[in-house]
């Protein structure tokens, strides 16, 4: 029998061909439909793309009516481009990888509307994941309250009560754990108790009082030697538990005391949602500037954090295997791993770009804006150089006087080292309702400037608005005496600066808010009601004051009289353990004559 | 009386159209009857147990692996390039397609132990994703890598199973089969010439 079948290669060949014609045919729309599903899979809301054309021969990809769904509104699109055009290296498709040697992107448009929903049935849970976790973390961000009724008004003191303070809380939990800890140690004392020892420490030391060894002969010294000996070891297995516990009880005695002295943290806490609950604000700039622009702030750096965040996910540093998803199909999808090795290739990776962004109508933003990047790659360990992102504004119009952005991200090792630098001149500011005021601030055209720099885990940065063309409008804020104060002082300000300042985890900074407008108000305030806040401050400080005073003397007093009363028993163990032990030392010295 | 010879041309073209246009509307009716009666015939009597039993070992890797994938582009190849029988393994990857779906939490875990758990095989994918052509296998996939390792373990025991089952079949079953009342009336009834009418050869 034979065992290969001849006749069978040329249906074979032409099977193969024709597959491969058919793959040649359908190329286009695989390509398309592969953008579309990828690309919904990642934002989470629809994305279309009008045609795609893959020309293998040339090495050329041109894609035609892209349009990415806002997550947030899907009648809305998060960018809208004409036309990409980019230049594949094939080589690199046989390890199916694909490195773009330049791609071309024009026709970039923002915000345009949809003509049908973008929004998917069941989206991938994990592409909304971040999003949520960085709200989560903007409302644990707390911003404190400015309101100027309480200024001028009656301060009701009774509203104040014990069971809105955590100082009483916190000092009653510390006497817990001082009786706790009291009842503990003695315990512990009474385990240890050296009076046997010390008893039977005694007893021979004063049997062998006088005794040499002209009495006791060489027999009976070497005995005496030997239970002395064994006596002290006794003695010093005494002390070093009486000393152990010592050390314990120190240390518990200073983290009691630590807690004591927290309790002033607690009743600083406590003042200030005092103010809060009477609606006297606090008149310090540091505390107004994020009562103010807070709310802002926080809008604005939410963005930055999930791009930030983003960057990492989809950039990875390193070469570990990273896992993925599979791909959809009928069967089970299970998961991908990618294996990248140095000098190789990515999986993506695009030499050079360039964005031509127009922004059309009326707006201070609209114009022709350039943007180029260089050395994108989807594993910047395996490309081996960071990504490099610049933009500027080629055609201005009515718009911004410069506009300029340079970004590093370098995800080559380990430790990610990103940096982005932003200004922007002559672009329209937002206009701010201030908070607990009402009066709106437009901050009209001026200089917007971010920077930001991410090494490791740890993030710092800034963003600052500054303009010297603010107006105010008032609106239908009504007279009277604090808010005429207020209007007089901030309808006069027109150079405005506001700067955000994060630092800390990237998971979670730290917000910091500095603006001269908070200044002004704080200075004006304090100036023209001065009595008026010292008056009703004080009588807050006062009714915290008295509130609190008995439960933070008591927690301190226990305290101290558990401190007071274990340590003078452990220092008593010790030193009668001491003596018997020097007295003992006594006795072998006096064997040895 | 006889018809004229151009009279029956005609006729013999118009019925020779229409059976051809009512083939052509039964036409995946007639394939899977093709099928069926191919498969019949194999297990029956083409080729000898062990071409069947290939046949079928080599068609259950379409059935338990992904089909789309690269390795399953090389059995199709190999299937019809060595002188295996064809109906055994479509009926190869008929019968283990199902079976192919229920193993794949199987397979993923078994892809995942070996693509993501166990370090010390982590430089020997890193080196195959790195040479052109292989990462087209999609082997980097738990279940693609995980139901590929299954097939290959499960093989040999198709292979023999097959070869004893047809073996088996043919000079045990058949013979008792085609003896039974059943059958023969089956073979006397319009449907077995309805069967017939659809035989090539």
């Amino acid at each position: 029998m034979r065992i290969f079948r001849w006749k069978a290669v040329t249906p074979l060949a032409l099977l193969l061909g024709l597959m491969v014609i058919g793959w040649y045919f359908l190329l286009d729309s695989t390509v398309r439909r592969a953008i579309e599903v990828v690309g919904t899979e990642l934002v989470g809301a629809k994305v279309d793309l009008a045609e795609a054309h893959v020309r293998l021969a040339d090495g050329s990809v041109v894609l035609r009516g892209l349009e990415v769904t806002n997550p947030d509104a899907p009648m809305t699109n998060l960018v809208q481009i004409d036309e990409i055009v980019a230049d594949l290296r094939l080589g690199p498709l046989l390890r199916k990888k694909i490195f773009i040697d330049t791609i071309a992107v024009r026709g970039v448009r923002f915000g345009t509307a949809r003509e049908t929903s973008g929004a998917i049935e069941n989206p991938d849970p994990r592409s909304g994941a971040l999003r949520r976790l960085i709200s989560e973390w903007a409302s644990s961000v707390p911003v404190p309250e400015f309101g100027i009724a309480g200024l001028t008004g009656v301060v009701n003191v009774a509203a104040i009560r014990p069971e809105n303070l955590r100082t009483p809380e916190v000092a009653l939990r510390i006497r817990t754990a001082a009786d706790s800890v009291r009842q503990l140690w003695l315990g512990q004392l009474q385990s240890l108790d050296p009076a046997p020892v010390i008893d039977s420490a005694r007893a021979l030391a004063q049997r062998l009082q006088g005794s040499s060894l002209r009495s006791l002969g060489v027999q009976g010294v070497v005995r005496s030697v030997q239970s002395v000996r064994r006596t002290l070891d006794g003695v010093t297995v005494a002390r070093n538990g009486i000393e152990q516990l010592g050390q314990s009880v120190g240390e518990g005695i200073r983290t009691l005391r630590e807690e004591v002295a927290g309790l002033a943290r607690a009743r600083a806490e406590d003042l200030a949602n005092a103010r809060n609950l009477l609606q006297i604000p606090s008149l310090d700039a540091p505390d107004i500037s994020p009562a103010l622009f807070g709310q802002v702030a926080l809008a604005r750096i939410q963005p930055l954090l999930y791009w930030a965040q983003m960057a990492e996910r989809y950039i990875p540093p390193g070469l570990d295997p990273r896992r993925r998803p599979g791909p959809s199909r009928a069967r089970l999808a299970g998961s991908s791993v990618e294996f990248p090795q140095e000098r190789g290739y990515a999986a993506l990776t695009v030499a050079f770009a360039e964005i031509d962004l127009q922004l059309g109508g009326e707006s201070a933003a609209a114009g022709r804006y350039r943007v180029q990047i260089v050395d994108f790659s989807s594993s910047p360990s395996v490309h081996g150089r960071p990504i490099r992102i610049s933009a500027s504004r080629t055609d201005a119009g009515a718009g911004p006087d410069a506009v300029h952005l340079v970004a590093v991200l370098d995800h080559v090792t380990p430790h990610i080292h990103d940096s982005v630098n932003l200004r922007i001149a002559g672009f329209q500011l937002p206009s701010i309702t201030l908070p607990g005021i009402g009066f709106r601030m437009d901050l009209g055209h001026g200089v917007n400037e971010l920077t930001l720099v991410r090494s490791g885990d740890s993030l710092t940065g800034s963003w600052l608005w500054s303009s010297s063309q603010v107006s105010w409008d008032r609106g239908s804020i009504g007279s009277g005496r604090v808010n005429d104060i207020l209007w007089r002082t901030l309808s006069a300000l027109r150079n405005v600066e506001v700067e955000v300042q994060v630092a800390g985890n990237i998971t979670g900074p730290r917000l910091a808010v500095r603006s001269n407008v908070a200044s002004a108000i704080s200075r004006s305030l304090r100036g023209e009601l001065a009595n008026e806040i010292a008056a009703a401050e004080q009588r807050v400080r006062d009714e915290v004051e008295r509130l609190v005073a008995q439960p933070i003397a008591d927690a301190r007093a226990s305290v101290n009289e558990v401190a007071a009363t274990v340590q003078r028993l452990v220092t008593q163990h010790q030193e009668r353990l001491d003596e018997v032990k020097a007295e003992l030392e006594a006795r072998l010295r006096q064997l040895g004559r | 009386m006889e018809a004229k010879p151009e009279v029956r041309d005609m006729t013999s073209r118009v019925v020779t159209h229409l059976y051809r246009r009512e083939k052509r509307s039964h036409f995946p009716v007639m394939l899977l009857l093709r099928l069926l009666q191919k498969l019949v015939r194999t297990l029956n009597s083409d080729g000898t147990p062990g071409q069947v039993a290939l046949g079928i070992a080599m068609g259950s890797a379409l059935g338990l692996t992904p089909l789309v994938n690269l390795h399953n582009v090389l059995i199709i190849a190999v299937v019809f390039l060595l002188n295996v029988s064809l109906p055994a393994a479509m009926l190869g990857w008929i019968l283990f397609a199902p079976v192919g779906f229920l193993f794949d939490p199987w397979f993923d875990a078994l892809g995942r132990v070996l693509l993501a758990d166990t370090p010390g095989l982590v430089p020997m994918w890193t080196a195959l994703y790195n040479i052109p052509v292989v990462p087209l296998s999609n082997y980097n996939n738990t279940v693609v890598l995980g139901s590929l390792i299954g097939w290959i373990v499960l093989a040999a025991p198709i292979f023999y199973l097959a070869r004893w089952g047809v073996g088996s079949y043919r000079t045990k079953v058949l013979p008792r089969l085609l003896d039974t009342k059943v059958f023969k009336l089956l073979k006397a009834s319009k449907l077995y010439n309805l069967y017939q009418l659809f035989q090539t050869d």
